[in-house]
């Protein structure tokens, strides 16, 4: 099945002065995310920004990857904890992210973990989309 | 982002700019599933500016936009524009 997830955002003025606002998406989870370019390229004072948000997309999106490739071979996760830090260069472009997973999973080896986590994180769709980043790395522990 | 700054550097820093995304997730070869497409839609209100020229920079801050660039190594991004009041409103 295809999906579509559509999202919204509303942005008044130039970019240096102005500001934006993330204002509707599909599901109605999240609204109101005021969003602008001191906040992108500087210290962030409360505001999310496009990056932060390929964060989540890309946290979220590895740790279901990571979970599936677990449970297919016979491991299903307690609970993983994972997290991408994404860096933005201004001038430049979107130049790494980092993923991170801590994760409780019964009876798995380290190794066994690791090479988990490396197929998520060369397979989920997100990695996927974003495959141009010049830098994706991965730290993968057990708890 | 983007694409306020192309207008503001055009001299039209007072823009009201709305943009979607909507981003197709779809099954492919293998049972996998990949982020396939990003449809763009911008419309904004901005003085003294007809369809074409807000055209032209709708497609300048898309090839400008750090996130489009990654997109499209993998997928389609494209991209409509409505001008709301502009100087072709009739």
């Amino acid at each position: 099945m295809t999906t579509d997830r559509r999202a919204e955002v509303v942005w008044q003025g130039d970019l240096m002065s102005g500001s934006g606002r993330v204002e509707n998406v599909t599901s109605g989870a999240i609204g109101g995310l005021d969003v602008s370019w001191p906040a992108r390229s500087e210290d962030p004072g409360g505001k999310t920004s496009p990056e932060e948000l390929i964060a989540a997309a890309h946290a979220t999106c590895f740790a279901m990857a990571l979970s599936h490739g677990l449970a297919e071979a016979g491991h299903t996760a307690d609970q993983l904890e994972t997290s991408a830090t994404v860096t933005f260069q201004p001038g430049e472009g979107i130049t790494k992210i980092a993923l991170a997973v801590e994760g409780k999973v019964p009876g798995i080896d380290a190794d066994a973990f690791q090479q988990a986590a490396e197929q998520a994180k060369e397979n989920c769709p997100v990695s996927k989309a974003l495959a141009s980043v010049p830098e994706l790395t991965l730290d993968a522990q057990l708890a | 982002m983007s694409l306020a700054g192309e207008l503001a550097q055009a001299g039209q820093a007072a823009a009201h700019v709305e943009v979607t995304a909507t981003v197709t997730l779809d099954e492919v070869e293998g049972g996998s599933h990949r982020i396939v497409a990003s449809t763009l839609l911008a419309r904004a209100r901005v003085q003294d500016m007809d369809k074409a020229e807000f055209e032209r920079f709708a497609h300048a801050a898309d090839e400008g936009c750090p996130f489009s660039a990654l997109i499209k190594a993998t997928g389609t991004v494209t991209v409509t524009t409505e001008l709301e009041g502009g100087a072709d409103d009739d």
